[in-house]
């Protein structure tokens, strides 16, 4: 599961799409673009960090606390 | 009264103006009781006495309406028959024509969806505007069924094939029976307050009206509806809809097709991400290249040797770092745009406009334009070009200043 601080897969790849298109547009400086670049490099390592994990995981629910954070069992399947 | 001055009917007179009574008056009527004596002609037609605890009543259920009856009809069913009365001539048996039969319960169960259907209908809670969009790349699946049933075994399957990269929350709950009802509405409000689920998988595999009714209930109505995370239902066969896949944000006809529905296919999320990244390193090192470019145009603008020799060294560091850029692409690139962006500050630094706007000037000798680099060469010169930020002028040598 995601931390807090960890940007979702949702958001991310949302991001990198917005950087490509942005940066194709080729409205930036040099220096502008390379910051870009080097997040959204960043962002494609982070989602292709996500997406590697190659085996399901599966919880059993057990409780919700009042802050939202999700008390789990492992279910072995 | 005298008998002697009425007319006489023969049988079949009396039985067929009786028949028509019957009919004319009872073209329409439904009709509760037990079966009795039921006898399943070879010709396809039912036969059998409709009871309750003081009197009975023929019934007949013609073949073809005898193949819409969807339940093992029996003695000793509870049944509903719809349909119209008359009076078999030959007997002077008056009986019930069904054409329809339903099991007692069901009618009723039926009759409670139509009545919830409609309120719910009216209430809102089915409208399109309500009703959450799927997340594209959801990394945590809630999965709200049966642990034992063949429907989390398609569920996890489904997911482990297509999404493999996701978690999986169960909130195991049962199905059917009178407790149902009650853990769903706790998992779908769990799933609710959950902070990291993006999306709720409701489902269970096919069952009787009975089997499903935990899914007609109001309390789990209300429990999707109120759901923050967006619910897709997936309950019975396709042809059985609850009323709780019409609140639901998607509906999906079997378990495997919700698990479809709410997770993407890896490969192709995998292939997207990178070629975005492909787009992003070929969109810099175009952007790099075109840079490159007008710094030739640059030096081609200025014939000014001595600065001209460290414009070249510059783009040489320029070539450089595009060739790291593009070997080491993605493993030296913080050193790598520290390399380029060194090189783009010196070379501000070098632009000869820039240099001269500071208040430096450029001699050269007037007749050959070589550049007069000290006092004895400017001597020697006589008449000299100066060149400014902004322009030229010429200029005599008068005297040598110790």
């Amino acid at each position: 599961m995601t931390t807090k601080k960890e940007k979702g897969l949702e958001e991310s790849i949302a991001r990198l799409e917005a950087i490509v298109s942005d940066l194709e547009k080729g409205e930036h400086t040099l220096e502008e673009s390379l910051l870009r670049f080097e997040e959204g490099l960043a962002l494609g390592k982070h989602c292709r960090d996500i997406l590697d994990k190659a085996e399901l995981r599966i919880k059993r629910l057990v409780a919700v606390d009042d802050d939202g954070s999700v008390k789990t069992e492992e279910v072995e399947e | 009264m005298s008998f002697g001055e009425l007319a006489i009917f023969s049988v079949t007179e009396v039985n067929a103006l009786v028949r028509e009574i019957v009919e004319e008056n009872f073209d329409a009527v439904s009709v509760t009781g037990e079966v009795s004596n039921f006898k399943r002609h070879s010709s396809g037609h039912l036969y059998f006495t409709l009871k309750d605890e003081t009197a009975q009543l023929r019934t007949a259920c013609f073949r073809s309406s005898a193949r819409g009856v969807k339940f093992d009809i029996q003695d000793g069913s509870q049944v509903v028959a719809h349909g119209r009365l008359t009076l078999y001539e030959p007997y002077g048996q008056y009986q019930l024509v069904a054409e329809q039969i339903e099991e007692a319960g069901q009618g009723e169960l039926e009759r409670r969806f139509r009545l919830l259907l409609a309120r719910l209908s009216e209430e809102g809670l089915f409208d399109d505007d309500h009703k959450l969009p799927l997340p594209r790349f959801p990394l945590t699946i809630g999965v709200i069924t049966s642990p034992t049933g063949a429907a989390v075994r398609d569920v996890i399957s489904t997911l482990q094939r297509r999404w493999p990269c996701s978690t999986v929350l169960l909130a195991p709950v049962r199905v059917q029976g009178e407790m149902a009802a009650g853990e769903i509405v706790g998992a779908l409000d769990s799933m609710s307050r959950a902070r990291d689920v993006d999306v709720v998988i409701l489902t269970r595999g096919g069952g009787s009206i009975e089997d499903l009714w935990a899914f007609n209930e109001e309390a789990v109505a209300r429990a999707i509806y109120g759901c923050r995370v967006p619910v897709i239902s997936a309950v019975g066969h396709e042809t059985d809809v609850t009323i709780a896949d019409h609140v639901a944000d998607f509906r999906a006809a079997t378990p495997t097709a919700a698990a479809e529905l709410a997770a993407p296919v890896l490969d192709d999320v995998m292939a997207s991400v990178q070629l975005s990244s492909e787009r992003l390193e070929r969109h810099i090192t175009m952007q790099v290249r075109l840079q490159h470019h007008r710094l030739g145009e640059l030096i081609g603008s200025y014939a000014l040797g001595k600065v001209r020799g460290r414009i070249e060294q510059t783009m040489q560091s320029v070539d450089y770092a595009m060739e790291r850029m593009n070997v080491h692409l993605e493993k030296h690139l913080s050193a790598r745009r520290a390399r380029v962006d060194k090189s783009m500050a010196s070379l501000g630094a070098l632009d000869p406009r820039s240099i001269l706007s500071r208040g430096y000037a450029i001699c050269a000798e007037s007749a050959t334009g070589t550049i007069v680099r000290d006092a004895e060469a400017a001597m020697r010169a006589q008449m000299m070009h100066i060149s400014f930020h902004d322009g030229g002028v010429n200029a005599e040598v008068k005297e040598r200043i110790e």
